[in-house]
């Protein structure tokens, strides 16, 4: 993976971010909302896999976005405006298609933020996380985690030593060869954990007040961005509390999207969307201009 | 100073008269490095493991261990995490975690040290061994040698004042092998930490040992320094001189007035020196013997590579193997001697050249004989060479098998109960049974002792009497001298040199036996030990082997069979059985999706169909189950523990709860937001009293092992989506460690999986629906309404998969994405999802089906080896 800036905070901020993203792109149905979110989330997905591995992510969503499109004006007969009607006499409103639409558009948002949110936020931070506040569960998952490359090497090798033996003919011989090639890693793997187990205990495991060692620590650069984060989340949320966050598609649009406070808080949201975006860029900066003095 | 003293100790496994360990009594002081050797299964591990409570196998024990002069079992398991270190045979297992920082780290944790203080300790182990360009790796990047490093530095991290170590090298080529004693040896003299070590490959270490232990049947019968312990062998004429360093024996058989050599060096200067006063006659030179038959396999200039972009593997491989003829290829690791065998079994096709095979069936004996393992005992492991046969019809060649591979008397034991050599005996008799005229081995000799070789030797000689093309691909100098009729060096894709072995190592300098870098100026000819002996006029020490056994009887004891079900019950089987499939079909074919869309027509006229559907599948399960026998049943079932019902009881108080605050809220709108927040409500009891009863090791290895399968397992079938073991999986997990433990496999593999494949929303939707149908086939079974029979079972998968699993992740899609969503849109989602649903019940029946009888067996086994519950 190249050098990503973001991913070199420390994760708890890493865990802020997504956080707050998500929360608020899955819970503020506000069409300018989603579009910044949407926008944001793609610009930073596009950073982080580049071209190719973006379009590749759209064109497995684009037919799931559709299908959440159609459902809902399907269902859904809310609405004042009344387009056309289906042959069970049920109606399809602008309302519902909008409210469609918006629906797939949060669902868009929210996977792909997932997605960026796999590439940072590694296995080793989630443990990290975890270790903290549910020790033997964050430990169960590093151990699974070391487990499955090895048997699914094991199991790998099985099956091209049977090939080996005998080149499967049919359907059901090949399923037989799985089948026996599984249970032959389930023996060898069951074998091995008793080993684990030993080792474990050699290290002591299981003597009272177990430490989780990390090798993160929280720099001043982390508590700044985690403030900064703080007060971008609060602008952005300020029309809730000042009441002009409403914005209802039944039974028809209504609301304000371009109020004075309003404009304020979409510019804070952005902030907040972007903030790991606009890392990456000030660093990649900084790069370039130490190595054109060089 | 004495850090460990033993006296009188005597050792016995559980139903077993014979004293594993008799009467030992030994010291070892501070900065000692001892090495215990002996012959296979003569106790050695057993002593080690005696040293460290933690690790010391059941059994009665006699006679003391004082460690810095206090009882072993009054020393507190902290002192002796910290002090005693102890490594492992297998460089794999032994490692827990899947970062390398993390697993330095392991015992600093365990120990409660605090962040600096490990960030010191790890910083300067890694230091030390190197180990800081590959500190933030992971685990599966490293190579044997460097994970067994790991696991070395793991421990000394805890500074420990004895490092304990049984067969370290065992796994490792020899050039890793080589680098890991030289460490150990910096060890010992710049930290003076004192080392225990079982090896074998004690060319290596005796020139760093200052005492060399032998065991033989559980007694030391000797305990001096290298030269002492090796009189002390002479005098008795025994077995493990076979074992000891070329240039000691052949000081041995000599009989030298000099101080015994331990090094090659040694033993040069000291020929030197002999040789001036004595006549050596010249070594014979060996014919090269130019076969008169077709080879049976030719490659020539054979190119191979994985993919189109990497780097070519073999680059031009021409070689000829004739009939009977034992063919070694040497060569150092990464070389592509595998590949080549690869190639030369037909797994792998080359992309250019020709490879011309006139031999009717090749096999290939894997690196690890266990991958050809899989029945409970070795008896059914040769059995399975031919399917469908019965054992009357096969005895005879069964049975020539069990007597050409020596394993009378192993047919009734476990595979895995075997020593390394006698599972490797197991496996090859079960390749042979295929009758090859060519055998492919793959470093047969790795991790196996020079009796084992010997008697290895020996099997090969009478199959290539027989005619058989024996190629094998070795790191083991000695033993390709002694035994090939060929060797071939492979270097960089190809195959440099092709001779016999005596034209073959006499003409190398570095890359050859002992024995001939130790006599190479005086004798060049000389290759083998007993090529030296024989020309400085001594004799050979002559080792018996047992006899091959004549007649072999192979018939199995015993078995008791299930009792057959009742006539009614079948019949009664076959009718639900059948209905339901007939209302599948009905409900797939009749399935009209145009109808969903209207008011409610659907719910009104189909839903019966579902209900009748199930209601069969039940009566279906019912009929055909079978009681297990009574004994096993008594064994496994029981009250379901407080705890469970604990976190059952808060899961069920805590959802209605929700609701109602969620109803208050927002008008009832928020549904993606209640339905989240019952999700975690429901779950986290399960995991804040997993947390909160602290589980042992042991535990947590069986979790994660059986996560770890279940998602490893789909790479089987990763060419049909939807088709995965893993309901299969927690299914067995929650019959055989109970609900919890159930619930716990299906929750974490869900979210391990995600880690690997990607998280969404979805994520705690999974984890929930796979952990409550672990957590049902715990109860169910707990209760007794499930079976341990693959019709029960099955059936009970097909069913959780398609209603649980199902059930939940379906209106889940519509949860997560519709903000505003109506039972109407549920619905749709259910009849949509029926296609995907049923290909993952029918996978998880398939694997129940085919599975879960051997499944469960094998899972016992473990539970008796944990001491779980009682054989």
């Amino acid at each position: 993976m190249k050098n990503e800036s973001f991913s070199g905070f420390h994760p708890a901020v890493n865990l802020a971010f997504f956080a707050a993203v998500l929360g608020m792109t899955m819970f503020i149905m506000q069409p300018i909302y989603l579009s910044i979110s949407l926008f944001s989330s793609c610009a930073y997905l596009l950073y982080l896999r580049g071209g190719r591995g973006m379009l590749r992510q759209i064109g497995y969503l684009l037919p799931i976005l559709l299908l959440v499109a159609i459902i809902n004006p399907l269902f859904n007969h809310e609405g004042m405006t009344i387009l056309w009607y289906l042959p069970n006499d049920n109606p399809v409103t602008l309302e519902a298609i909008i409210y469609g639409l918006a629906a797939s558009v949060m669902m868009a948002a929210s996977i792909i933020w997932f997605n960026c949110c796999n590439e940072v936020f590694t296995s080793d931070k989630i443990i990290y996380l975890f270790g903290r506040v549910i020790p033997a569960m964050s430990l169960l998952i590093s151990m699974t985690l070391r487990f499955v490359p090895r048997f699914k090497n094991f199991l790998q090798s099985v099956i091209r030593t049977q090939r080996a033996m005998r080149q499967p003919e049919n359907v059901k011989e090949k399923l037989q060869q799985a089948l026996s090639a599984f249970s032959a890693t389930v023996s060898w793997a069951m074998e091995q954990s008793i080993i684990s187990a030993d080792s474990m205990k050699s290290r002591g495991y299981g003597i009272a007040g177990r430490t989780a060692y990390s090798i993160y620590r929280f720099e001043k650069r982390d508590g700044i961005i985690t403030v900064i984060l703080a007060i971008l989340c609060l602008g952005a949320l300020v029309p809730y509390f000042t009441g002009s966050m409403r914005w209802d598609y039944y039974p028809a649009l209504t609301g304000n999207l371009v109020e004075p406070v309003q404009i304020f808080a979409y510019l804070c949201y952005s902030g907040v969307c972007l903030i790991p975006l606009i890392i990456n860029l000030m660093e990649d900066h900084k790069w370039n201009s130490l190595r054109s003095k060089i | 100073m004495e850090l460990f003293t033993i006296q009188n100790l005597t050792f016995t496994y559980p139903e077993q008269v014979k004293p594993a360990l008799r009467n030992i009594s030994m010291e070892l002081k501070q900065g000692d490095f001892a090495v215990l050797a002996g012959p296979s299964a003569c106790g050695k591990s057993t002593l080690l493991r005696q040293l460290k409570t933690v690790l010391a196998p059941h059994g009665r024990k006699e006679g003391t261990i004082l460690f810095n002069g206090i009882p072993l079992d009054e020393v507190n398991t902290r002192t002796q995490v910290a002090k005693i270190g102890f490594v492992l045979q297998d460089p794999d297992s032994q490692i827990v975690t899947d970062k390398v920082w993390h697993e330095l780290a392991f015992g600093l944790e365990s120990l409660g040290e605090d962040n600096k203080t490990i960030r010191g300790r790890v910083a300067e182990m890694a230091s030390f061994f190197g180990i800081q360009n590959w500190f933030h790796m992971e685990v599966a990047q490293l190579s044997g040698g460097q994970k067994q490093l790991l696991n070395l530095a793991s421990i000394m991290v805890l500074q420990p004042d004895i490092l304990i170590l049984d067969e370290p090298t065992s796994q490792l080529d020899p050039i890793a092998a080589t680098d890991f004693l030289q460490i150990l040896g910096r060890i010992n003299r710049e930290l003076s930490i004192t080392i225990l070590i079982c090896e074998h490959r004690l060319e290596d270490v005796i020139p760093m040992a200052n005492r060399l232990l032998i065991l033989d049947q559980g007694e030391l019968i000797a305990d001096k320094d290298p030269a002492g312990t090796f009189e002390i062998l002479r005098a008795r004429n025994h077995s493990m001189l076979h074992s000891m360093p070329t240039p000691m024996r052949i000081w041995g058989s000599l009989n030298w007035n000099t101080p015994c050599p331990l090094t090659v060096s040694e033993g040069r200067s000291q020929l030197t020196e002999w040789a001036k006063e004595n006549k050596l006659t010249s070594v014979p030179e060996q014919g090269v013997k130019i076969p008169t038959v077709e080879p049976c396999i030719i490659l020539d200039e054979i190119w191979f590579r994985y993919e189109k972009e990497t780097p070519d593997i073999l680059k031009g491989v021409s070689v000829k193997a004739y009939p009977g003829e034992l063919l070694c290829i040497l060569g150092g690791n990464g070389t592509g001697k595998s590949t080549a065998l690869a190639v030369l079994s037909g797994v792998r096709k080359p992309y250019r050249g020709k490879m011309i095979c006139r031999a009717k069936r090749v096999s290939l004996l894997p690196q690890n004989p266990q991958m050809l393992l899989v029945k409970k005992n070795v008896r059914e492991e040769l059995m399975a060479a031919f399917p469908g046969k019965k054992l009357q019809d096969v005895a005879d060649q069964i049975g020539e098998m069990v007597s050409l591979c020596r394993l009378e008397g192993l047919l009734d034991r476990h595979p895995y109960d075997l020593s390394g050599g006698e599972q490797q005996r197991t496996a090859l008799a079960k390749v042979l049974l295929q009758k090859p005229d060519v055998l492919l081995l793959d470093e047969p000799t790795k991790g196996v002792d020079n009796d084992f070789k010997l008697i290895f030797a020996r099997i090969l000689k009478e199959l290539t009497t027989q005619g058989v093309c024996i190629i094998m691909v070795s790191h083991d100098v000695e033993f390709c001298a002694s035994y090939a009729d060929r060797c071939g060096l492979f270097f960089d894709g190809s195959i440099v040199s092709i001779d016999a072995p005596q034209p073959f190592f006499a003409g190398k300098s570095f890359y050859t036996t002992a024995a001939n870098r130790m006599a190479r100026h005086l004798l060049p000819n000389a290759v083998t030990a007993e090529d030296v002996i024989l020309s400085c006029g001594g004799e050979t020490f002559s080792i018996e082997l047992p006899q091959r056994p004549e007649k072999i009887d192979i018939t199995p004891p015993e078995e008791h069979k299930p009792r057959k079900l009742p006539l009614w019950r079948k019949i009664l089987g076959i009718f639900s059985g059948c209905a339901a499939l007939g209302l599948l079909l009905y409900t797939a074919v009749m399935l009209d999706l145009s109808q969903l869309y209207k008011e409610s027509g659907l719910i009104k006229s189909k839903i019966w169909v579902y209900v009748l559907m199930f209601a069969l599948l039940a009566v279906f399960a019912a009929s055909i189950s079978r009681q297990a026998p009574v004994r096993e049943q008594k064994l496994m079932q029981g009250k379901l523990s407080k705890r469970t019902k604990v976190a059952i009881l808060l899961s069920l108080l805590a959802i209605p709860l929700t609701i109602a605050i969620g109803l208050t809220i927002d008008g009832g709108r928020s549904y993606m937001m209640i339905s989240f927040a019952i999700l975690l409500e429901s779950m986290f009891p399960f995991f804040l009293i997993f947390e909160g009863r602290k589980p042992q090791a042991r535990e947590l290895v069986i979790l994660s092992v059986m996560s770890a399968l279940a998602i490893g397992g789909r790479a089987v079938f990763f060419a049909l989506p939807s088709f995965k073991p893993v309901a299969a999986m927690v299914i067995l997990t929650g019959v055989a460690f109970g609900g919890e433990a159930g619930f716990m496999v299906g929750s974490m593999t869900m979210l391990c999986s995600n880690i690997l494949f990607g998280q969404g929303p979805w994520t705690p939707w999974q984890m929930f629906a796979m952990g409550l149908i672990g957590l049902l086939a715990g109860i169910l079974f707990r209760k007794g309404l499930l079976y341990r029979d693959r019709f029960s079972l099955s059936v009970f998968g097909g069913l959780a998969v398609f209603v649980i699993y199902g059930g939940i992740m379906n209106p889940a899609s519509v949860l997560m994405y519709q903000p505003n969503p109506n039972w109407q849109m549920i619905l749709s989602a259910y009849i949509t999802g029926v296609p995907v649903d049923v290909i993952h019940a029918l996978a998880t029946v398939l694997f129940l089906w085919f599975l879960s009888e051997t499944m469960l067996e094998k899972l016992d086994r473990v539970k008796v080896k944990y001491g779980l519950i009682e054989k």
